[in-house]
Formats: C-alpha cells, sequence, structure tokens
C-alpha cells in the first residue's frame, strides 16, 4: 500500500469559506467541494463540487482541504501505529 | 449502455499520438470540434436549441407546466433536467430505460444549470403554496461520438435562455420570456494517452480513462465540478483544465448571448 484515501470537504457559508461543514452548513451553504486526496502524493482521486465559488474562493477551499487532509493523514497514522494521539 | 470492448490497438495507438502530442483526428490537445449552435428549432416546444459538435449531434426542448410548490418551498418553482440517448445516437447505446450513463449526463447537467442559480425560482411562483412554474429541459441525442456532457450543457442553457414561459395557454396571465440570470457553461476533459485533452471524440472516450467536468458561471465561478470513471489526477493537472476551461467557457458564452 502507497497512500490511504484521505476525504476531506470545504465549503462556503455567508460568503466564507469554511472547512469540515456540518449537516446545516452543508444544506444551506452557497457551495460544497469533497475531495479524496491521497496525501503522500497530493494527488485527487475523487472531486465534486456544487453552488457558487470565486476563483479566489475556490482556490482557498481548494487549499483548506489540502491542508487538512496531511492534518487527518497524521491522525490515521497514529491511530494505525497504536493510537499515540487517541 | 452496453459494455463497450476497448481495444488494445485504438489504446496503444492514442497513447502513441499522445506520447507526440497528437490526436486521432488532428485536434491539439486543447482543440475543439467544430461547433453549430442554433436555438428555436423546434416549433413545438417553448424553447429549444440544437448543437453540433462534430458527429455529436444533441436537441434540448423546454417545456413548462405547473406545478404545486413543495411545502418547505411555498414561494418556489422548479428545474427538472433529463437526458435521453436512444440507439439511433449510436450502437452502444440500448432502447428501454434510461441507463445509468443516461441518468448521469442528466444530472451532470442539471447541476450545473440548477447550482449556478441562474434561474430564480422565486420569479416561478404563480400563487404561493398553491401554483408555481416547473421547467422542464429535455435532452436528446441524435448521434454520440463524444462528449454528450458538453453538447447536452449548452443546448440546454440555450433553449432555456430562448424560452418563452406560456401563461397566456394556462389562462395564469401574459406570455413571458424566462429570464436568465447567468449563463453556466460546461468544459469536460478526458484522460487520453496519460494526458488530459478538451472535447473528447467517441474514439477518445473509448479508449481513455477518467474525465473531468467543469461547469462556470460568468466571472468564471465555478458552479459545478464533476470526476467521472476510475483514476487519479494531479493539481497541477486540474490547474490546466481549469485554465482553459476560464478561457473556453467565456467564448462559448459569448457565442450564444
Amino acid at each position: 500500500m502507497t497512500d490511504m484515501v484521505v476525504s476531506v470537504a470545504s465549503g462556503k457559508i455567508n460568503d466564507i469559506v469554511v472547512c469540515d461543514l456540518n449537516k446545516e452548513e452543508d444544506n444551506y451553504g452557497e457551495a460544497d467541494l469533497p475531495m479524496g486526496i491521497l496525501p503522500n502524493s497530493g494527488e485527487l482521486v475523487f472531486l465534486q463540487m456544487d453552488g457558487d465559488l470565486s476563483q479566489e474562493e475556490f482556490k482557498q477551499a481548494w487549499d483548506y482541504n489540502m491542508e487538512a487532509a496531511q492534518v487527518v493523514h497524521e491522525m490515521m497514522v497514529d491511530a494505525l501505529k497504536g493510537g499515540e494521539s487517541q | 449502455m452496453t459494455i463497450p470492448i476497448v481495444p488494445k490497438l485504438l489504446r496503444a495507438h492514442l497513447g502513441e499520438l499522445a506520447a507526440n502530442d497528437a490526436r486521432i483526428d488532428g485536434r491539439d490537445r486543447w482543440e475543439g470540434r467544430e461547433l453549430e449552435v442554433e436555438h428555436s428549432v423546434l416549433p413545438r416546444a417553448e424553447g429549444s436549441a440544437r448543437v453540433r459538435m462534430g458527429d455529436t449531434i444533441v436537441f434540448a426542448g423546454v417545456k413548462f407546466q405547473i406545478m404545486q410548490p413543495y411545502p418547505d418551498r411555498p414561494n418556489q418553482g422548479g428545474l427538472m433536467c433529463s437526458a435521453e440517448v436512444r440507439p439511433i445516437a449510436g450502437r452502444h447505446w440500448e432502447a428501454g430505460p434510461p441507463s445509468p450513463e443516461s441518468i448521469e449526463l442528466g444530472r451532470v447537467v442539471d447541476r450545473g444549470i440548477r447550482e449556478s442559480g441562474c434561474i430564480d425560482v422565486d420569479s416561478l411562483c404563480i400563487i404561493p403554496g398553491e401554483k408555481a412554474w416547473q421547467v422542464i429541459l429535455d435532452l436528446f441525442a441524435i448521434s454520440d461520438d463524444g462528449n454528450l456532457f458538453d453538447a447536452f450543457a449548452l443546448a440546454g442553457i440555450t433553449a432555456l435562455r430562448n424560452a418563452t414561459i406560456p401563461a397566456e395557454r394556462f389562462e395564469v396571465g401574459e406570455d413571458e420570456p424566462l429570464m436568465l440570470s447567468k449563463t453556466p457553461i460546461m468544459c469536460s476533459y478526458h484522460r487520453v494517452g496519460g494526458r488530459f485533452i478538451y472535447d473528447a471524440s467517441g474514439r477518445e472516450e473509448l479508449g481513455g480513462d477518467e474525465r473531468i467536468h467543469i461547469t462556470l458561471g460568468d466571472d468564471d465561478n465555478v458552479h459545478s465540478l464533476q470526476k467521472g470513471l476510475k483514476g487519479i489526477f494531479t493539481a497541477d493537472e486540474f490547474e490546466e483544465i481549469m485554465s482553459h476551461a476560464c478561457d473556453r467557457t467565456k467564448e462559448l458564452r459569448k457565442l450564444i448571448s
């Protein structure tokens, strides 16, 4: 196994780009960008988006997802190694 | 849709062409096929369009019906978009109930139009809680030589831009044009021979891999993204595609405006 898939989503609520939407934010927000990321290579296996994002907002949501994927990936690795971050 | 047999020879040939930065029909990597767009071509529809991209030919038709608004949205009308691809379009399409592929076509086109907010659903309300207009957008493929997604999306938005709400016939006022505040345009990219290309032909789809659909509105705002089929792509590849989509959607928007 060369990598693990991390799924993260960012979106927009009241014109503010945010990471990790909850249900209400997803339902009533203005945009949603879920991505499936391979954190080691930075490649993408999944990409979907709905709503209205300017190019700048889109870039920001994309960067949030890439950053969050690294954090989640570290936690996944920790958990597999015996749970230092548990 | 019957599962097409992917000829190994075709894949190998597309790979060799890609290595020389060439395509099977002589186009550049980012070049679209010859394009024709006509609107108001169907006299019995309230809005219609015909799009030809090379040998891909599609029709879009708009009809209106009166619906009862949904209880949680009493002041809103609705949009319903569906795509049909029958065997006349190509021998890999089968008769019978809608195939998963044609359902996906309808949904991806629907999302781009809906999410752009180009149709003001509040303006479709006739009597709150009782009557509202439902816009029905039907997409039909006559000939499938690849990239039905973009052809449907372009025909769909062109038909909507030229649609008239038939209020007189339903005895609820005077006829008026359907107002659209934006013009969302979709561009689709396929990985063929290891790299992404724009506006894949039928043979390129058959011997290609994953695809990415981007719908951009006015001011390059992103309204929908969809990745289809199996495959992995890099952020750099996506950036290149997005940059092409920003230019191409502007050209196409100008063409139908």
